[in-house]
């Protein structure tokens, strides 16, 4: 196999890592938003 | 660029795919069976060393030469590099604070990773534009090589001779 390929399936597993473990974090840190609902509470005025 | 960069920056880029394999392997096993940082960087660092050799021994098999008489080869050619590229790599590592003991969904973990592997590249490409130009390194491996996908022996039998006669030290 070509060692270019092999170094850019390298690159892209360091990525696809980045992006996977930033999104977890992302996760983590509070629910995550929903279509059409809104996490902001009503106040009664 | 000069014909000697370009051919230690290949030599470099190389070297640096197989340990890249055998690094992020082994710190990826440590840290998700949680050894200790030791643990995890003898475990990096073998692994390294092994899909390094592996990397470069394989195209050489192809073109003919036989398991130890390109193991030979391989030794004398990249044991250098790949141990220039592990020391720092890990060094790298180890100094950023938090990125042995993040775990994989830790962001800090591939951030360090990139960084640990880049540092690596920059510090193994002029022992490999040394090696290259007393011609060693990967200049013993080069006449194997017509090109990366097809490595042809350049003259089999002379270079083959040659090679029994070569310092594997």
């Amino acid at each position: 196999m070509n060692t270019n390929t092999l170094a850019a399936g390298v690159v892209g597993f360091l990525l696809g890592g980045l992006t996977v473990s930033i999104a977890a974090e992302l996760e983590g840190d509070g629910p995550a938003p929903t279509h059409g609902a809104s996490n902001h509470q009503s106040v009664d005025r | 660029m000069h014909p000697r960069n370009s051919m230690a920056a290949n030599a470099t880029l190389h070297c640096l795919t197989g340990c890249a394999i055998g690094e992020i392997l082994g710190l990826m096993i440590g840290t998700a069976l949680g050894l200790s940082n030791t643990a995890t960087i003898a475990l990096a660092v073998g692994l390294a060393f092994l899909f390094g050799y592996a990397l470069s021994t394989l195209p050489l098999i192809q073109a003919g030469l036989g398991f130890f008489a390109a193991l030979g080869v391989v030794f004398a050619a990249d044991t250098l590099s790949i141990a220039t590229m592990e020391l720092v790599d890990n060094v790298v590592m180890a100094a950023i604070p938090g990125a042995m003991d993040a775990g994989l969904v830790n962001p800090v973990f591939w951030v360090g990773m990139m960084i640990a592997l880049t540092a690596a590249f920059i510090a193994a490409f002029p022992v490999n534009r040394y090696l290259i130009d007393k011609g060693k390194g990967h200049a013993l491996t080069h006449q194997y090589h017509r090109d990366d996908d097809h490595p042809q022996p350049r003259d089999g039998d002379a270079a083959r001779s040659q090679n029994e006669h070569h310092d594997h030290g």
